[in-house]
């Protein structure tokens, strides 16, 4: 075959661009560190590299989840750990007070005592988490206990009572307050009977509301009092933070208007029976004994409430740790799919170079030589 | 027989000269594009016969100047040089869209999607946190510019690429008149026997790059006229002539949808002059009656040159009727639409597109004498194809079948469309699951509302908004289709923005009709959250234009939100992050599809190429060699000149001196 001059420097071109293209892939690879520059490199391993670099984000969301839900229980386990010693605090008073015999004076200590513990408990109970109440279920922009004297407005009337409400001092229902079948019976005996108000009703200190009050516009409650829109009205209102694909975890932890509740009950009993001894007649021994029992039962109660949350924050630490496990693998996985193995890389690109150079060299001194240079 | 020999050494000098001549002319376009190296023709002259010797040789006669070239190896590179032109434009314009992706990295598809889903998150995590209702916002709108930029990019190429088919059709063009003048260079030159050897170095470099631009046929004929033969060449592309020996042919290109505007404003002037025939004030002179009647009758005749198939009845003011200035009824009607109506304009033809992504004033190529171009034949190929396939190409099913920009942009739309419609039907329940309606083709204000949930027995129900409880009852599927087409989520995450002002959303966004008006371009933030960022809904009792939300830790809307990005059956390609994945390894397989093949058909044309080199080029080892044998030719029959003079010297001089 006849072989001119312009083939071979044909050829040699052709395969300097060969030469060079490959040069220019592995330049961008040592460049960019990564396999593919864009997905015709391999459409396969765009694809999953793809997905892959989704997961990791996902894990770090899930991650920084995890550790809000964290930071959420802990401000959570805080407050009950208090509670507990508070009612702690309490029964121990009421073990003080049955087994001694009291004077006057012990008893008005036991009776401030008490009641500064009941204060802090009701701080406990409204402990907020960056300014939300960690306690009320959804409605976390309303404390459990109220902490100032508050008035039903326009928005908020009628409320259905949904749980009972004994007002912690002097209240007012507003004009058009429903009271419910069985009536209202005021701490002095006198039966409301049920139906509408027509005129505003103030209703003295301990009075409780009966489930299914209609509360009209106006009614006003002052501090300490149950919060009427969230007693019995956050049954199932867990807070569900995403912690995996499809997973999730509620963060709140429920019942504490019920507990309350509860408690105030306790210890207005206390308060009553010691302001009114020894007129009541009553043995305060034999009362301050059947509180013990009782505290003991709010005790469980709050047990069993910080049981609930230790064992899903163990949950959480288990997620937390597996997403850490996830993300470090799935990182691993992006790295195999979409980066280069530098040595590899190094070595092919030294020889590739290798290759380059003595391309260029042949190059050179094919073009160089003709005839002419031999004529003369 | 005095002085035969010098006749017989002159031969050989001229010959040798000749030969010095093609070689310099060889040697000084060694680098001529589309050059083939000529070769001198010798052969022994005719011999003289009867001296009884036999025959004696006359010396040397140069038949020819051969040009080496084998029209075999031509034949050859031509029908595979089309491929390489189309797959060179796909293998380029497919890059250039992969980069509009940005995929794989950090920063393209992956970063924006998990973005708009971490925001959601973050805020169901605090939802009546303000900043984190803001940077929701803000995700949201990162999101759909995503998007809108990869929207209009892609537009941007196509607009582009219609520039290069236009720049394809026009080089074509110039290639053809100059094949057609070379054919008649050609055939002036060879009238008296010689090769056109330059000419025809010149047409076959004019069809090297036809036949990248677009699928070649040549063929050359010889024709007897007058007992005399001649060469006819014609080409034809795609299968149609292009050039017939002297005959060329014009390609031409025509604006889409220019034919519907002339007929529209044809229409239009009709209407307009036929209503003028009738104003009674103030009253009309006969000579303008006239003129108005021979206007509509020439408008009538160029609307019917426009397209035959339009047909005109009744009375439109025929010049005959004057003086009466009247027209009775009268209609323009084209395929059974009715165009124009007693005097008044009914309706426009729509711009007629060949993909509903397109934009607008795409170019459709068509012969210039008429004849139909099938843009879309298969059996096309060439540079122009490859640009028409980028261009038009959208897919499976469309009329040009290659997955080109238009079916990236419809990819595009239809992931926004699918998006936007999950979404926002999510965004629209309410807490008993029932997906809150309004009807958006109604008048009435407020627009009714309904609702629609899956009942038990999977089936969809619409529920009257008094009534959740009894489904509305529809006499057949096709008036529950109809009732579905007209229904759209009350509130929306996701609608588009109007034409009127960029970048705003539209306050009455129409969602109806399967999201017809939402496309990856216009696809945008609703008009509420853009306004405020407070609108986002939480949670399914949180009514936002009401203040209503009894619960502001609630979050269980977002949460199924934020469901939505593992939600399979969003696209029947699986989630959001599948359908993505889809497009971009369809992307990336037919981008590595035209590399492959445009690096398959480069080694041919270049191997075909290397073997036509073989036999064309000139080599200069080669011509150096010639030109020693030439020179050293003409040495010796100067040698021969002088060793005769020296014999007739002595013959004249030495025996005559007597």
């Amino acid at each position: 075959m006849r072989v001119t001059n312009g083939m071979i420097r044909n050829n040699m071109m052709n395969s300097l661009y060969t030469n060079m293209a490959r040069l220019d892939t592995l330049y961008n690879q040592m460049n960019t560190l990564k396999k593919i520059q864009r997905p015709s490199d391999d459409p396969i391993v765009a694809g999953r590299s793809l997905k892959l670099r989704i997961n990791v984000l996902e894990a770090e969301q899930y991650k920084s989840n995890t550790e809000e839900a964290t930071s959420w229980m802990s401000i959570t386990e805080n407050a009950l750990d208090n509670i507990t010693e508070i009612i702690k605090d309490i029964r121990t008073r009421c073990v003080q007070a049955s087994t001694d015999t009291l004077e006057k004076e012990d008893r008005d200590k036991i009776r401030t005592d008490i009641e500064q513990l009941w204060e802090q408990l009701q701080q406990e109970a409204n402990v907020t988490y960056s300014g939300r109440h960690v306690f009320s279920g959804y409605k976390t922009d309303e404390p459990v206990i109220l902490s100032k004297e508050t008035v039903l407005t326009a928005t908020d009337a009628p409320l259905t009572l949904e749980g009972e409400v004994t007002v912690s001092k002097q209240a007012v229902l507003g004009a058009g307050t429903v009271i419910p079948a069985g009536g209202l019976t005021l701490p002095d005996g006198t039966v409301i009977p049920p139906g509408a108000l027509v005129t505003s009703l103030t209703i003295p200190e301990g009075t409780t509301l009966p489930v299914g009050t209609e509360l009209a516009q106006g009614t006003t409650f002052s501090s300490g009092t149950v919060n009427p829109k969230i007693v019995g009205k956050i049954d199932g209102q867990n807070i569900q933070y995403e912690i995996g694909v499809g997973s999730t975890i509620s963060v709140n932890t429920l019942g504490m208007d019920d507990f309350m509740n509860k408690l105030f009950a306790d210890i207005k009993e206390i308060k009553d029976g010691l302001d009114n001894y020894p007129d009541n007649g009553i043995d305060l021994h034999d009362m301050f004994d059947g509180k013990i029992g009782d505290f003991d039962k709010r005790l469980s109660g709050v047990s069993q409430m910080t049981a609930d949350l230790g064992s899903k924050m163990t949950r959480l630490e288990y997620t937390a740790s597996r997403l850490t496990d996830d993300k470090t693998n799935f990182t691993e996985l992006l790295s195999q799919t979409e980066d280069v193995d530098l040595e590899e890389v190094y070595v092919e690109f030294n020889s590739q170079y290798a290759v380059y150079q003595s391309a260029l060299q042949a190059t050179s001194k094919v073009i160089m030589n003709t005839l002419a240079d031999f004529l003369r | 027989m005095a002085f035969f020999e010098f006749n017989i050494a002159v031969s050989g000098l001229f010959a040798s000269q000749r030969g010095l001549a093609v070689t310099s002319n060889n040697i000084t376009n060694a680098t001529t594009p589309g050059y083939s190296r000529q070769v001198l023709g010798q052969t022994a002259d005719f011999p003289l016969t009867g001296l009884g010797v036999g025959m004696l040789g006359t010396g040397v006669a140069t038949t020819n100047v051969m040009r080496m070239r084998d029209s075999y190896l031509d034949t050859k590179l031509w029908s595979q040089n089309d491929k390489l032109g189309e797959y060179r434009i796909k293998a380029q314009q497919n890059s250039i869209i992969e980069t509009v992706y940005g995929e794989p990295s950090d920063t393209g598809f992956t970063k924006v999607i998990n973005d708009l889903f971490n925001g959601i998150d973050d805020l169901s995590k605090l939802p009546d946190e303000k900043e984190r209702q803001v940077a929701l916002r803000q995700q949201i709108i990162n999101y759909t510019k995503y998007f809108n930029n990869i929207s209009a990019s892609l537009s941007g190429f196509q607009r582009d690429l219609n520039y290069e088919v236009k720049a394809k059709v026009d080089e074509i063009n110039l290639l053809g008149t100059r094949i057609q003048s070379l054919n008649s260079q050609i055939y002036q030159a060879e009238i008296y026997g010689d090769e056109a050897n330059n000419f025809r170095d010149a047409r076959d470099l004019c069809v090297d790059r036809l036949s990248e631009l677009i699928n070649v046929q040549t063929r050359e004929e010889e024709v007897e006229i007058d007992g005399k033969k001649f060469k006819q060449f014609s080409v034809k592309v795609a299968g149609q002539t292009l050039v017939d020996h002297m005959f060329v042919r014009e390609l031409g290109i025509e604006v889409r949808g220019a034919k519907e505007d002339q007929i529209n404003n044809l229409s239009a002037e009709i209407a307009a002059a036929t209503t003028k025939l009738v104003t009674p004030l103030p009253p009309l002179t006969s000579s303008e009656i006239a003129d108005l009647q021979n206007l509509i009758a020439n408008k009538c005749t160029k609307l019917k040159s426009l397209d035959p198939s339009i047909t005109i009845t009744g009375n439109i003011g025929d010049p005959a009727s004057i003086p009466a200035p009247t027209y009775g009824a009268y209609e323009i009607s084209l395929g059974g639409q009715v165009l124009v109506e007693d005097g008044t304009q009914l309706m426009k033809l729509p711009k007629e597109k060949l993909n509903d992504e397109d934009v607008d004033g795409l170019y459709d190529v068509v012969w210039k004498d008429g004849l139909p171009f099938d843009m879309s034949d298969n059996n096309m190929s060439g540079e122009l194809k490859g640009a028409i396939d980028m261009r038009d190409g959208c897919g499976t099913g469309a009329e040009v079948s290659y997955n080109g920009i238009p079916y990236y942009i419809k990819r595009m739309d239809d992931y926004v469309r699918q998006f936007a419609t999950a979404m926002n039907e999510t965004y629209s329940k309410d807490k008993d699951g029932y997906v809150e309606l309004i009807d958006a083709t109604s008048a009435a204000i407020p627009k009714p509302t309904y609702f629609k949930k899956v009942d038990e027995n999977g089936v969809l129900q619409y529920y009257n908004e008094a009534d959740k409880n009894t489904p509305i009852t529809f006499a057949t599927t096709a008036e529950k289709k109809a009732f579905e087409l007209q229904c759209q989520p009350k509130y929306q995450l996701f609608t588009y923005t109007d034409g009127s002002s960029a970048g705003t959303p539209e306050a009455n966004p129409n969602l109806t009709n399967a999201y017809k008006l939402m496309t990856a371009a216009n696809f945008s933030i609703s008009k509420e959250i853009y306004d405020d960022a407070g609108n986002i809904r939480t949670n399914y009792e949180h009514y936002p234009e009401s203040g209503t939300n009894p619960n502001t830790s609630n979050n269980d809307l977002l949460l199924a939100l934020s469901a939505q990005k593992d939600n399979k059956k969003m696209y029947k390609e699986g989630d959001p992050k599948d359908y993505m994945t889809a497009i971009f390894s369809e992307l990336g397989i037919n981008a590595q599809e035209a590399n492959m093949y445009l690096k398959t058909q480069t080694s041919i044309t270049s191997n075909i190429e290397n073997q036509r080199l073989s036999v064309s080029q000139v080599d200069p080892n080669e011509e150096f060699a010639n030109l020693i044998k030439y020179q050293q030719a003409y040495q010796a029959a100067a040698k021969l000149i002088n060793t005769i003079d020296s014999i007739y010297e002595t013959t004249i001089f030495r025996l005559g001196n007597f």
